[in-house]
């Protein structure tokens, strides 16, 4: 069984490239709700991150 | 530097939820400070995450306040005070986002010179913020325009694109394992900066040109604030300028000190090599040079094919070693030190005078031939005879002294010469002592 080891930078990268050209291809009254996503979904994975952030000691 | 990213993602946001309508007139405050909400806290976000990531010092905070101020300069002539002289009551607004704008855009600039670059993460958030105020501005300007705040279709794709960015931000290795600080160091003025600061310099110049010399009529309110800024401006390069020459001051007298301290560092060393070198040719009690030097000096003397005669002395005290006996070693010393003053002043001048060892003395006298021998040789018994003073006692010694007078053709070494001497040293002894025994080098 091949097993594909993605990065989670990997992941996010399509999903947030495809909400973009959402923001970019809808018009209005669509556009704005996925411009509140596309911006909500980067913001929340970003504070996800921030959550589990446990930075290591800094060498030296 | 989580409070700082709790930060931002706070501001990316509510950025994100605020909505514009095209009721919401430009003149109106609260929709302005409402748009200007997230630039405090990127400005709080940006001054933590300098602290941590980039290199200390105000003369970075100094150059981004410059950029910053430059900057704003062109926005001023170029961008709003056109608006501001159509006529629209735009006045919260010309203060509001421009004012914060200034702020976190300085911050920025100062995350970038102080190398926060040097981060992934940062740079990403660099050019989030980048995003953010462009879209913020672009959304005030056209609002100066149309008398409403209202984003266009570049303007909305562009601060969507700013949550995504801020999200590959989180996702980033180097977020989750901060690189090492940017080691402390005062930044001297690069080439990159060289550069930036005089393209700075021709800023105010554009803006007074184009004030006067443009299109329109110069309007004195518009004109004065143009006028501040770049006066500001060009006092602040004027304190960076003053700073740098201090810096380069300071650095003139480091390396002055530092040059002081490698000459007397450079002397010593010196010093102490002279030292070195005569403890290591010298005989330490009576100065005079020790036999490595007689046998040095004696070998190239020899060697020397056009030499003329010359005559060597070997001195010997008689009954030394009873001085040593009864008076003790440290007077049998300063016998010898003084024993080793009257041979320099009884010895010619060209003579070369060593301690072999004991009371053992040679002098080696070049150009003399038996006649200065053999007066050079009284000399020395006649002057070593004479009572000395030593630890409040007078002291009586006397010398024998073999000399050997060396012919100017005559092939011999050193060693042979020096045993020769001692044949002759042992007849003055074996005669009595108190006497010189000259001979001619026979072989």
């Amino acid at each position: 069984m091949l097993t594909v080891v993605r990065s989670p930078l990997a992941l996010y990268l399509p999903v947030a490239v495809a909400l973009l050209l959402g923001v970019i291809v809808t018009r209005e009254p669509v556009r704005p709700l996925v411009s509140v996503v596309c911006v909500l979904f980067g913001t929340t994975v970003f504070t996800v991150s921030v959550a589990r952030r446990r930075p290591q000691p800094v060498p030296g | 530097m989580a409070t700082a990213w709790a930060l931002i993602a706070i501001a990316i946001a509510m950025a994100a939820v605020y909505r514009f309508e095209e009721d919401v007139t430009i003149t109106a405050l609260v929709p302005l400070l409402l748009l200007a909400v997230p630039y405090p806290l990127l400005a709080v976000a940006l001054a933590l995450l300098a602290r941590s990531n980039a290199r200390p010092g105000r003369i970075d905070a100094l150059d981004a306040m410059v950029v910053a101020l430059a900057c704003f300069l062109l926005l001023w002539v170029f961008v709003i005070q056109d608006r501001f002289m159509l006529g629209a009551k735009v006045a919260p607004a010309l203060v509001v986002l421009p004012a914060g704008a200034l702020v976190v855009f300085a911050l920025a600039v100062r995350l970038v010179l102080g190398g926060g670059l040097r981060d992934p993460a940062m740079a990403l958030l660099v050019l989030v913020v980048a995003v953010l105020l462009t879209t913020t501005l672009g959304i005030f300007v056209l609002g100066l325009d149309v008398g409403a705040l209202r984003a266009n279709e570049v303007i909305v794709t562009a601060w969507s694109a700013s949550g995504p960015l801020l999200g590959a931000i989180g996702l980033l290795p180097s977020f989750a394992r901060p690189r090492r600080p940017v080691e402390a160091g005062t930044p001297d003025l690069s080439t990159g900066r060289l550069v930036l600061f005089s393209a700075i310099v021709l800023v105010p110049l554009v803006a007074w040109a184009y004030d006067t010399l443009g299109p329109r009529d110069p309007d004195p309110t518009v004109v004065a604030v143009s006028l501040a800024v770049s006066a500001f401006l060009l006092v602040m390069l004027v304190i960076r300028l003053a700073l740098l020459a201090r810096l380069a001051q300071r650095r003139a007298d480091d390396l002055r000190v530092r040059t002081a301290e490698l000459a007397t560092a450079v002397s010593e060393q010196a010093a102490l090599h002279d030292q070195l070198r005569f403890q290591a040719t010298h005989d330490p009690l009576t100065g005079l040079s020790n036999r490595t030097v007689l046998t040095d000096q004696l070998a190239v003397w020899l060697e020397d094919r056009n030499r003329a005669k010359g005559a060597l002395l070997m001195i010997d005290l008689d009954g030394f070693k009873r001085i040593n006996d009864t008076c003790g070693h440290g007077a049998g010393d300063d016998l010898l030190v003084q024993v080793g003053r009257r041979l320099t002043a009884a010895a010619p001048r060209q003579a070369m005078l060593a301690r072999l060892g004991g009371d053992e003395f040679v002098m080696l006298v070049a150009g003399a031939d038996r006649t200065v021998a053999t007066r050079t040789a009284d000399r020395v018994v006649d002057s070593l005879r004479e009572p000395y003073q030593v630890d409040g006692q007078h002291v009586r010694i006397s010398a024998s002294v073999g000399a050997l007078v060396i012919p100017g053709d005559r092939v011999i070494t050193s060693t042979e010469l020096l045993r020769d001497v001692d044949g002759a040293l042992y007849e003055a002894k074996k005669a009595g002592g108190d006497r010189a025994v000259v001979r001619e080098l026979r072989r």
